[in-house]
């Protein structure tokens, strides 16, 4: 009865403050007569249209690793505006509309003991609410987030959800039945890069990448690459640059060898390595490394890539400089410097993009990508991992 | 009571070595130390030319790595370990907390003993079964690899097999000498 | 009192409570003498201490440690969602599908180690955790047969393992597919 009241006030409110990314607002214009003694009554707040401008932040919660959570960022204004509340190591992944979030999540039925349960949780992209849970009962791999663990295809249609168990598979949960389909086995291979509604690319221990296609029964064709780096000496990061409506992908190397490719078709096209690095910066030490590293701003094919200064194996040591580098000719257009180094990197997807940082304070820095120039900076969490920003 | 002393002491000096020690301020402060000190122990001359090589080589020395104190991230174990030091947490680099459970599963890297130069392999396993233990956290790298290469990598939850999934902290047992 | 001291200490007052993770490889249990590393030789406050004896480890038994121990553990035995091959391993070689099936299953056929030093690996393996199950005439593994079977890739390794297991049934290797049960999930073979 209060629930379905609380409702129909904050469905009024809506129509009074619909810009209004968290709507407060005076109730008692909106309550009936016999609730006029009732004082200062609770609404519950909405989203607004999600905007390119807008970060999700996931956090893994290292210290208390069975509770992580992600924080929706208005990034323009340094402005929290929500939260997702989850359990041991959970993905994320959002709608390409944006419409859906979506928690890839693991729990134990006593918290850190009893019977362990893996699921999909949907959230409604705006009220927060959760529309369904589902499960996966091949259970999901457990590993300190990265993005390209679980994925959207570009249609919005199928989840996928990798596996390590150690055998290795994904999971595939199809989002308008809200069912778990089954597993698509990819021998030896990790990471996930899905480029149409029923294919996905995947990295495999070799080097090579193995192109996966699957019809309404989950009936697979495969196709295999390469090797297209050298998987002992100079392995490719397991975050890259993609755009997988464009099916683009920018696989950079621990030496800081960008590869690029093609996968918009069944048959990917790879191209030559190049190198991010002059012979200059080489000797001055440059490599690439953090951990969400790299990104790339999708309407202009830049790549953003965090760099430091060490020697080999200094891979996941947090970025001093985020270069900035042209995607079709590999020319470098900037160097930003961060005024706090950083893990992590996303960039918003508008015409006047905003670059985020993830620091290890913690904070969110942002920047604006037109003149390097810092736009704020806001403190938040224990152990932010991973940002996601609408579109990307 | 003994235990009461002994946990206020053990409180102190986890709180003392886990003070947040990033990889990078590690480095850092490891960085100034070198610069400034000629009193670290020169290494002795790595054993086989294959060890030269070796990723663990490159991380002893950067860090002035050490092998009596498993509490502190430079202990020469810990040049790929990824995680909080069950060392700190009631454990060993070979002993898991009480009331947690190892793992039979783990990656194997490799290390330099600073003191001998020899390789040694190092099993990197999961005590896990409760919540993070929190303390000690500390990142080694050396030839750590991607999740695609998983028997090379130290994000992966080592649990198969543990009571449960659930992380606890990081291990380090040495598997033999190379 | 120094703090290496200290930590001396608590470690003593702890290790009555705290479950050991194993450290040193038991060269007994695993059939074959590997040699042994003295612990006063080794500079380590830990495994002076214990005493802990260090197998050295080298050719195969390195390979077989750096590139499969962590999974399938060091006496060949680990958990449920690795496949055994302690007592077991050796039945795949009866069949040619069997002895091709153990080169491509995925982190064997992806190893980063040359056909031959594949080769040396696997028939290491064989002798050390299921000597028992070799045929009498068992061909030691070669280069050439490594490098042709690494040639093909198996789509579905759950498939290929169920055919392969199949093919030992029918050939009266095995009694029942049962033997080669793994995975939490009871139905799988
Ligand atoms: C990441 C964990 C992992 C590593 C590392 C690993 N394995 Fe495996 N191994 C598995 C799993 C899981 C299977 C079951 C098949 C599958 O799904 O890949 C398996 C299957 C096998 C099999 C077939 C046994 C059967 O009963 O089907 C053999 C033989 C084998 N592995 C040998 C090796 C050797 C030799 C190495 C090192 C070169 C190795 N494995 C490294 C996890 C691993």
């Amino acid at each position: 009865m209060e629930r379905a009241f609380l409702s129909v006030a904050v469905a009024a409110l809506l129509g009074t403050f619909a810009a209004a990314s968290t709507a407060f607002a005076d109730e008692t214009k909106a309550l009936p007569d016999d609730a006029k003694l009732m004082g200062e009554q609770h609404s519950i707040a909405i989203l607004s249209k999600p905007h390119p401008k807008r970060v999700y932040v996931l956090e893994p919660v290292f210290p208390h690793i069975v509770a992580s959570k992600v924080w929706i960022i208005e990034g323009d204004k340094q402005e929290l505006v929500g939260t997702l509340s989850g359990g041991y190591l959970s993905n994320f992944a959002l709608a390409p509309d944006n419409s859906q979030l979506y928690l890839f999540d693991t729990y134990w039925s006593k918290g850190t003991r009893g019977t362990r349960s893996d699921f999909i949780t949907f959230f409604d992209g705006q009220t927060l609410d959760i529309k369904a849970d589902v499960d996966l009962p091949k259970g999901r791999f457990l590993v300190v987030p990265k993005k390209q663990n679980a994925d959207i295809t570009p249609d919005g249609r199928y989840l996928l959800s990798y596996n390590l168990a150690p055998s290795t598979s994904v999971s595939v949960v199809d989002t308008t039945e809200r069912k778990y389909k089954g597993d698509l086995e990819i021998p030896g291979c990790g990471l996930i890069f899905p480029t149409a509604g029923n294919r996905l690319s995947t990295v495999c221990s070799d080097g090579t990448l193995l192109t996966v296609k699957w019809d309404a029964a989950l009936k697979t064709t495969t196709h295999r690459d390469g090797p297209f780096f050298d998987a002992e000496n100079d392995p490719v990061f397991e975050h890259a640059a993609f755009d997988k409506k464009k099916g683009r992908v920018h696989w950079v190397t621990y030496d800081g060898n960008i590869i690029s490719a093609d996968l918009s078709k069944d048959k990917p096209v790879i191209g030559k390595p190049w190198s991010l690095l002059s012979a200059e910066d080489k000797a001055e030490g440059w490599r690439p490394g953090g951990w969400q590293l790299i990104t790339m701003h999708q309407p202009t094919n830049r790549i953003f890539v965090l760099m430091h200064k060490g020697p080999k194996w200094t891979h996941k040591q947090p970025g001093d400089e985020v270069w900035v580098f042209d995607g079709n000719t590999g020319k470098r257009l900037d160097r930003i410097h961060l005024k706090e180094h950083a893990t992590s990197l996303a960039i918003s997807q508008d015409a006047e993009p905003y670059l985020f940082t993830q620091t290890e304070k913690p904070s969110l820095v942002t920047y604006n990508v037109a003149d390097g120039k810092e736009v704020g900076e806001m403190a938040f969490g224990i152990s932010p991992f991973l940002l996601f920003t609408a579109g990307d | 009571m003994v235990m009461q002393v002994i946990d206020k002491l053990f409180e102190r000096m986890s709180r003392r070595t886990a003070q947040k020690m990033s990889r990078r301020n590690f480095v850092a402060t490891l960085g100034a130390a070198l610069a400034g000190a000629s009193m670290l122990p020169v290494l002795p001359v790595a054993r086989k030319a294959q060890a030269a090589e070796d990723p663990g080589v490159e991380w002893a020395k950067r860090v002035g790595a050490q092998t009596t104190d498993p509490k502190a991230c430079n202990y020469w174990r810990y040049c790929s370990s990824d995680g909080y030091l069950c060392s700190c947490c009631g454990g060993g680099p070979a002993t898991c907390p009480p009331g947690s459970t190892p793992s039979p599963t783990s990656w194997v890297g490799s290390c330099l003993n600073p003191d001998d130069g020899k390789m040694y392999l190092i099993a990197y396993r999961d005590c896990c079964g409760k919540d993070s233990c929190a303390q000690c956290n500390c990142l080694g790298t050396a030839g750590e690899m991607p999740t695609y290469r998983p028997q090379l990598n130290n994000d992966i939850i080592w649990c198969f097999g543990g009571s449960s999934m659930v992380y606890h902290c990081s291990s380090a047992a040495i598997v033999g000498q190379v | 009192m120094t703090r290496s001291m200290a930590s001396a200490l608590l470690a003593i007052f702890f290790s009555g409570a705290a479950i050991s993770a194993s450290e040193s490889l038991p060269s007994a249990d695993a059939g074959t003498a590997h040699e042994s590393v003295d612990p006063a030789s080794v500079p380590d406050v830990l495994v002076r201490r214990n005493g802990t004896v260090l197998p050295r480890v080298s050719g195969a038994a390195e390979d077989y440690a750096r590139h499969c121990q962590g999974c399938h553990g060091h006496l060949g035995d680990s958990v449920v969602e690795v496949p055994r091959l302690k007592g077991r391993v050796g039945l795949f070689t009866h069949s040619a599908e069997g002895r091709a099936y153990i080169v491509q299953v995925p982190n064997v056929l992806q190893a980063h180690l040359s056909d031959a030093r594949l080769a040396a690996l696997l028939n290491w393996m064989l002798r050390e955790y299921s000597g028992a199950e070799l045929p009498g005439a068992f061909m030691p593994y070669t280069e050439a047969e490594v490098a042709l079977a690494r040639t093909h890739r198996l789509g579905s390794v759950i498939d290929r393992r169920r055919e392969v297991i199949d093919g030992l049934v029918r050939l009266g290797v095995v009694t029942s597919p049962e033997l080669f049960t793994f995975a939490t999930d009871p139905a799988r073979y």
